[in-house]
């Protein structure tokens, strides 16, 4: 097991520096940052200034290698944009993004499972075939555009909820929801696939032969079987959430990393878009990570294989 | 998750429709509570004026903070504001006398100190937090003469003076600068202007409460009693929050989506003109890298100039927007000339000036632009017309304009907002100095320009942009577009008037 999780962390390692590498190197090669950053009525001798200041006239791999080293203690310098650290900005705006995909993935399992519970007990027919529907439905809708019609409907129509902002839980509402509809086809089929062939196993069968009650063997034996893989799924379904987020937070108004991330991009603040794909790949690789740990604790022959 | 921005677009107007057949009137209360919500796309960086050059810090300093002078927005005329004068008494010193009695919103008298230490301070090199030096380095050093009187040391004559320190240079109090620095002001803004900031929650909204010991002055007491301007970045969110009454004032407002909300019950839609205009530059330097392009004949800039129909399109495409004859807004000083040609839309013309330059069958040309795409593609079905062939090749603007300046590019379709200088010294007086964006280096041009530049006497001045306006017009080195247009929505109990400053002087606002 011991060999196993140090094979895993120099893989997470590795993802790490590729990322950021390839993510240092794009970022750099989009156009001088200086002129950008400057704006339209900057001129020559502010360009040249700003260079100077930001160290974009050096080697572009020296550029790296400082970023990389100072990254490594947790220093991702100083945004171009706002007068602080970036570790500063991502710590004010990442418990926005964390709760906003915490409850996205809440509704996505809410949604998903049952969705993929009910498909499975009635494969191939109608209850089966709405199920995937509903499920798909969310994958196809463009996230900014569910949206807009949920803050029609439940902002504007109704006046149930607010639209935008993040002051009270009320206003998590909405785009959790489009945030979990979003992933919930990928747990509804997962569930569907796990139930069906749970449900074709013996033991089942031996269970309803012992006269156990339709209920227990759906939810005690088979559903609890069914949804490790489910598990397995939510941890990357996280990750997408976190970076999902972007879309969803712009339209609500939300001022988490997802939000950060597309304003960064429009100003070209690299050092907040660098940190921003660092940190979301991380959670990425983490989770990832913990559950492959996870499949290996449970089942042996992942980490003897 | 992504989609093209087309589709993102009709999906919006889409939702917009959708609003529209949905919502019922919204039941407002910004009037009744005397507070305008306004909703707008971004936050700026900081607070502190001169950290940031972001369009809303602007937009906030012409509410927190004053300048020595003021346009009067009906006039077009300085003023003396913060001043009781501003004189230069030679050409490259202007003495400032204060008027009495003015103070910050904590208290601190407004005197001499604080000029000399906004100037200083400013162009500082040990203050790291300046965004854009430019708005004060064209000042040497400023002195303190006595209590209310100040001299500001110009580097050499700028004769812009007067339009920079009516846009870009508001007076900050010296003690609590000096005691916060400009993390400290941007936490807790201070200034003499008509509205104090009472909060300022970052990542959400900035607070501001009508000042009740304003001096006044050009701007005159703010009517409304309480701003709050709340960040929300989708126009189609806040659409939205307007359309359920949870704002009163949005800007910015993408045409389509403006023309929706036209007629609307409760509603007001408003077009502003707006100092930014866009034209068409060519490279006419043959310098290492410009290519030897068709543009470089005067015949082709002219049928160019006669080939793009400028009313037509900015009509049908923004909505509004002034056609442009010269390379300048019309209300900057300085931006006229009785001498410039004028280029009317006359195709066949354009054919013939093609012919005599030795195109008669057309010819293709690579056609750059980084924003406005529609606008940039109506162009070239225009000149298509005529036969040129331009090739659309879109770029980000700092690429494209990396491109202009090491003069790779013949031709290009670019735009300006002068920074919001009503001086021809930041349009005319910038593109064609000899600076890495003059892609005409014309030796007589740029003279005339350093002359008019420097010339206090506002007359003699004025002859040389006439003159100098005139020489641009008649070798076509740019052909002016049009200026871009603003649409406001607002809530129709609001009174409220655009200026092509780019800047909603909601001082001058007030409730039906």
């Amino acid at each position: 097991m011991l060999k196993y999780t140090l094979h895993k962390l120099l893989v997470a390692a590795l993802v790490a520096v590729t990322v950021s590498f390839v993510a240092f190197m794009l970022l750099r090669v989009s156009g001088d940052l200086a002129t950008a950053l400057g704006g339209e009525s900057a001129r020559g001798e502010d360009i040249a200034r700003l260079r100077a200041q930001l160290g974009l006239d050096r080697p572009i791999l020296s550029q790296y290698w400082d970023w990389a080293t100072r990254a490594a203690v947790g220093d991702f310098g100083r945004s171009f944009y706002y007068p602080e650290p970036v570790w500063t900005l991502l710590k004010e705006r990442l418990p926005v993004t964390l709760t906003l995909a915490c409850w996205g993935l809440v509704i996505s399992l809410v949604i998903g499972i049952p969705l993929g519970v009910l498909a499975a007990l009635r494969p191939n027919t109608l209850i089966d075939r709405v199920a995937m529907t509903l499920a798909v439905l969310g994958q196809a809708l463009p996230t900014f555009w569910l949206g807009l019609l949920l803050i029609i409907l439940f902002g504007l129509v109704l006046r149930w909820l607010p639209m935008s902002g993040t002051d009270t839980w009320q206003h998590f509402i909405l785009p959790s929801f489009v945030l979990g509809y979003y992933s919930t086809p990928a747990v509804m089929r997962l569930t569907r696939s796990g139930m069906l062939e749970v449900l074709a196993t013996d033991y089942i069968r031996t269970a309803y032969s012992k006269g156990l009650p339709h209920r227990t063997v759906l939810f005690k034996h088979a559903l609890r079987n069914a949804v490790i893989p489910v598990v397995a799924l939510a941890s990357v379904q996280f990750g997408l959430m976190l970076s999902g987020s972007v879309v969803i937070e712009t339209v609500f108004a939300m001022q988490g990393i997802g939000q950060l991330a597309w304003e960064s991009i429009s100003r070209q603040d690299f050092p907040v878009v660098q940190a921003v794909l660092l940190l979301v790949s991380m959670f990425y690789v983490w989770l990832t990570f913990a559950s492959d740990l996870i499949n290996a604790w449970l089942d042996p022959r992942i980490r003897t294989g | 998750m992504r989609v093209t921005s087309h589709l993102r677009q009709f999906l919006g107007l889409s939702a917009i429709a959708a609003l529209l057949a949905l919502s019922g009137d919204p039941a407002r209360a910004g009037k009744k509570n005397d507070t305008l919500l306004w909703l707008t796309e971004f936050e700026p960086p900081t607070y502190d004026f001169y950290a940031q050059t972001n369009r809303e810090g602007v937009v906030l300093a012409k509410h927190v903070w004053d300048t020595l002078i003021e346009r009067d927005l009906t006039t077009g005329e300085f003023k003396p504001h913060l001043a009781s004068s501003v004189t230069f008494i030679n050409p490259t010193t202007i003495e400032v006398k204060l008027r009495p009695g003015v103070k910050f919103h904590n208290g601190d008298l407004l005197t001499a100190d604080d000029v000399v230490f906004t100037f200083n301070w400013q162009n500082d090199p040990q203050n790291t937090k300046v965004a854009a030096r430019s708005r004060t380095d064209w000042v040497k050093n400023a002195e303190k003469v006595d209590t209310f009187t100040a001299r500001l040391h110009l580097k050499e004559p700028f004769a812009a003076a007067m339009a920079f320190l009516e846009s870009s240079v508001p007076i900050f109090p010296a003690a609590y600068t000096k005691a916060q620095g400009s993390e400290g002001m941007s936490r807790a803004p201070v200034g003499t202007g008509p509205y104090r900031v009472t909060e300022v929650v970052r990542g959400k909204q900035i607070v501001m409460e009508r000042y009740k010991e304003y001096f006044g002055g050009v701007r005159g007491q703010a009517k409304i009693g309480k701003i709050v301007m709340r960040f929300v970045p989708e126009h189609n969110t806040q659409i939205a929050e307007l359309m359920a009454g949870n704002a009163d004032f949005i800007w910015r407002v993408p045409k389509d989506q403006a023309e929706k909300l036209k007629g609307r019950r409760g509603l007001h839609v408003t077009v502003g003109d707006t100092m930014r205009y866009g034209y068409l530059q060519f490279d006419i330097t043959g310098r290492p890298g410009a290519a030897a392009d068709p543009v470089r004949k005067l015949e082709v800039r002219q049928a160019i100039a006669h080939a793009v129909n400028r009313k037509a399109i900015s009509q049908s495409l923004q909505g509004g927007g002034t056609v442009l004859d010269l390379t300048c807004y019309p209300s900057q000083v300085g931006c006229a000339s009785k001498g410039a040609p004028k280029y009317d839309y006359n195709p066949p013309k354009a054919k013939q000036l093609l012919a005599k330059a030795g195109y008669p069958n057309g010819f293709d040309v690579d056609f750059y632009g980084y924003r406005d795409r529609q606008l940039a593609e109506a162009i070239m079905g225009d000149l298509a017309k005529v036969g040129i062939r331009a090739k659309l090749q879109w770029l980000q603007y700092a690429p494209l304009r990396d491109k202009v300046r090491k003069g790779e590019i013949p031709f290009n379709f670019m735009t300006w907002g002068s920074a919001s200088i009503s001086d021809v010294a930041n349009s005319t007086g910038y593109f064609f100095m000899k600076g890495p964006d003059d892609t005409t280096q014309d030796a007589q041009l740029v003279e005339l320009l350093k002359k008019a530049g420097a010339e206090v006497d506002v007359p003699k001045r004025l002859a040389m942009y006439d003159e100098a306006h005139a020489l641009i017009a008649r070798n076509a080195y740019w052909v002016p577009l049009w200026s871009y247009v603003y649409f406001y929505v607002m809530t129709d109990e609001l009174r409220f008037q655009p200026t092509p400053d780019e800047i909603p002087h909601m001082y001058r606002a007030s409730w039906k």
